[in-house]
């Protein structure tokens, strides 16, 4: 770690006196007040996420009904996901956006500070909606997150509920794209050319245009459920010549390039901690910039792989099989590139090392066994299986939140000023890596030997692997705990943090004070 | 916020509206899909007299008829016609027979696909129940038709196939 200048220049050489409380929080206009608040926002949403998952847990330690009945299990199922994709994730990673973008580019703020406004507050209320869905009669949507028709029109009020719900969250997501794509195409300092930007800037620029492109195709779909239930129309339910394999269709094709929305951003954070404690730059920075670019474009013909077993003919099923396998090329070339930017590189393991690490570890073992998913013949035997689960969790825990945890800690320093403390950032990432296999391997093998998901119960056959599934849930879900108690310790002190923090990090976030002032870049930096 | 920004977010503000048309252009989009190459097991139509035209080539092929009611639906419905064989290209006809057993007069709709999917498009119906809604009466019965050929197209490896019809409950889509 550097010695270098650690003067905390805090001048908020400003006319305005600094806003607190109320004006300061709920009428902010100040990316990085908005990026706190995204990402404590995503912090209790991953808390309350994981509240449900350790029910279903609970629930999957023996075989047979223990604690809850089937009906509520399928609740838990379908909330835990709708809260952990867009309550944790993507409102996570709309918060690194909103810190560091700016710090990033050398702009003074977001290009539209009070949209930035309106997109954060709308969620809040949004995930209020989904949550009181509980306490309507018939409890919360249990159709699992993808809310299928035909189901999905029969069910009761939570339905209508979530769907409210999923609207509020897709507007605030297109207004947070919006402002992201304006801010990175308008407000770069000088000379900082597109292929000069940094990963994360990269990444999330291409995350954007996603978001753009399938957020309001599913706010279509779920438009269609609407007037579907109440207002006559027919797009899925047959009695009045609707599809309900059409619901899949536009739901999928919103759904696959979602789910690169929720991990490319991830590829972007790793691609800045691995250069800096391998202390290289970046290998193959262009190659990162197409792969990044040729995943968005493919995602979008890849979707129907979610549906092999609905039905489509065989060259259906060989197209969608092997443009999915495609995607593993330009996956291939970031992970190749980030092995090769540690190869030979003077390597230190502070702890958003050892996450990026476990990312491109873990990630890569989720995208094998996506591989096998993609196999059209092999899905038939693994479809809806806990062998899917234990895929998606590979690439969305131990992919996306991981790399959250990982930027996290790369970057607390900077946002309050403080070092965490080493040591237990450490003890968090063992017992989270740890746990999270633990958890999630042995699924592999259930859903390999046939176990089926979203079920309260299961053939008594399973029940070890469960056992050892659950009991790794409990410890993955408490130590995170740790990782709230090591943020409010760095938050309230610790060792002062220098401006650049690590050792001759690259980026302009790293030229500003630390904690980064409340106002930074007011004048546009200069590039070396 | 200056013309240039303005410009962008109008933009993008533009491709968010055009992206949800998408969303519902994807169902003409999927039904012409469907109707084009078959997918789903959907058949064709054709007039019964170019269908009467059609050269009939000595191949049989096993047809069976298959009925289901949708669970809100209290109709009886089954085929009369369990299956036939059918030679390429010449026209027959299969009945259906129908009960309504509430004291409601009720309209219903019937879907139907064939199996395997790729025969739907070569499965051609010059005329069947399914292409408007039927209203039954209380108590009412009846038998309906389906006349149909298949044309000579059907790829060589199939040996049978399935017609299935699903009934379901069209009321609340009446006045439309």
């Amino acid at each position: 770690m550097s010695n270098a200048n650690t003067a905390h220049d805090h001048h908020d050489d400003h006319d305005h006196p600094m806003p607190t409380g109320f004006k300061r929080w709920f009428m902010s206009t100040n990316h990085k007040d908005i990026g706190t608040l995204y990402l404590i926002f995503s912090l209790s949403m991953l808390m309350l996420g994981g509240a449900f998952a350790l029910v279903i847990r609970a629930e999957l330690f023996q075989p047979g009904l223990q604690f809850i009945d089937p009906h509520f299990f399928n609740q838990m199922t379908t909330v835990h996901a709708l809260v952990m994709v867009f309550g944790a994730v993507m409102p996570g990673f709309v918060g690194f956006a909103n810190w560091m973008l700016p710090l990033m580019v050398g702009a003074p703020d977001m290009a539209l500070p009070r949209m930035n406004n309106w997109s954060f507050w709308i969620l809040p209320f949004a995930f209020l909606i989904l949550i009181l869905s509980f306490f309507v009669p018939g409890g919360a949507p249990a159709s699992g997150w993808t809310l299928y028709a035909p189901l999905t029109i029969q069910g009761g009020m939570s339905v209508d509920m979530a769907i409210v719900a999923i609207h509020m969250m897709g507007i605030s997501s297109i207004m947070g794209a919006i402002n992201v794509i304006v801010t990175v195409l308008n407000m770069r300092a000088p000379g900082m050319t597109l292929m000069k930007m940094p990963m994360f800037v990269w990444t999330w620029l291409i995350t954007a245009f996603l978001l753009i492109a399938v957020m309001p195709v599913f706010a279509g779909a779920v438009t269609m459920l609407l007037t579907d239930r109440h207002f006559g129309t027919a797009f899925f339910n047959p009695a009045g010549g609707g599809d309900p394999v059409l619901y899949q269709h536009i739901f999928w094709f919103f759904g696959h390039p979602e789910v690169y929305i929720m991990i490319l951003p991830a590829f972007g954070i790793i691609s800045h901690i691995i250069p800096t404690f391998a202390r290289k730059p970046l290998f193959g920075y262009s190659s990162m910039v197409f792969a990044t670019a040729a995943i968005a474009f493919l995602s979008f013909i890849v979707w129907a792989h979610h549906m092999f077993t609905v039905g489509m003919p065989l060259q259906g099923e060989l197209f969608f099989m092997y443009a999915t396998m495609l995607i593993s090329v330009p996956t291939g070339v970031k992970v190749f590139n980030w092995v090769t930017t540690m190869w030979r590189g003077s390597m230190t393991f502070e702890t958003p090392m050892l996450f990026s690490i476990g990312v491109v570890f873990l990630f890569t073992l989720g995208g094998l066994s996506g591989l096998m998913l993609a196999i059209t013949p092999a899905d038939f035997q693994y479809h809806d299986t806990y062998f899917v689960v234990a895929h998606f969790h590979y690439v969305l825990f131990s992919g996306a939140v991981m790399a959250m945890m990982g930027g996290a800690y790369f970057w607390l320093p900077k946002w309050t000023g403080h070092m965490y403390n080493e040591k237990l950032g450490k003890i968090h990432f063992w017992l989270t890596a740890i746990s999270f296999n633990v958890t999630f391997f042995p699924q592999h093998f259930l859903g390999l030997a046939g176990m089926p998901r979203r079920y309260a119960d299961y053939n008594p056959i399973f029940t070890e692997f469960n056992q050892w599934s659950s009991i790794g849930a409990f410890c993955l879900g408490l130590s995170q705990l740790l990782f709230i108690y090591i943020i409010v310790a760095t938050v309230r002190g610790g060792k002062k943090a220098t401006a650049q923090v690590w050792d001759e990090p690259e980026g302009l976030e790293w030229t500003v004070p630390s904690p980064a002032p409340f106002h930074t870049f007011d004048t546009p930096p200069t590039l070396k | 916020m200056d013309d240039k920004k303005g410009n962008i977010v109008i933009k993008l503000v533009v491709v968010t509206v055009i992206m949800f048309g998408f969303g519902y252009a994807l169902v003409p989009l999927y039904e012409a899909f469907c109707r084009v190459t078959g997918f789903g097991g959907k058949t064709d139509i054709i007039e019964e007299a170019v269908a009467n035209q059609a050269k009939v080539i000595d191949r049989d092929v096993a047809v069976t008829f298959t009925s289901h009611t949708h669970s809100s639906l209290p109709w009886d419905f089954r085929p009369v016609t369990k299956g036939a064989d059918v030679k390429v290209g010449e026209v027959q006809e299969a009945v259906f027979y129908v009960k309504n057993h509430s004291s409601q007069p009720i309209t219903g709709m019937a879907t139907f696909n064939v199996t395997p999917p790729r025969a739907g498009f070569h499965f051609k119906k010059t005329e069947c129940f399914c292409f408007s809604k039927q209203v039954l009466q209380p108590g009412e019965e009846k038998e309906m038709a389906v006349r149909y050929m298949l044309d000579e197209q059907l790829p060589d490896d199939v040996h049978e196939l399935t017609l299935s019809y699903t009934f379901f409950d069209n009321s609340k889509y009446a006045g439309q």
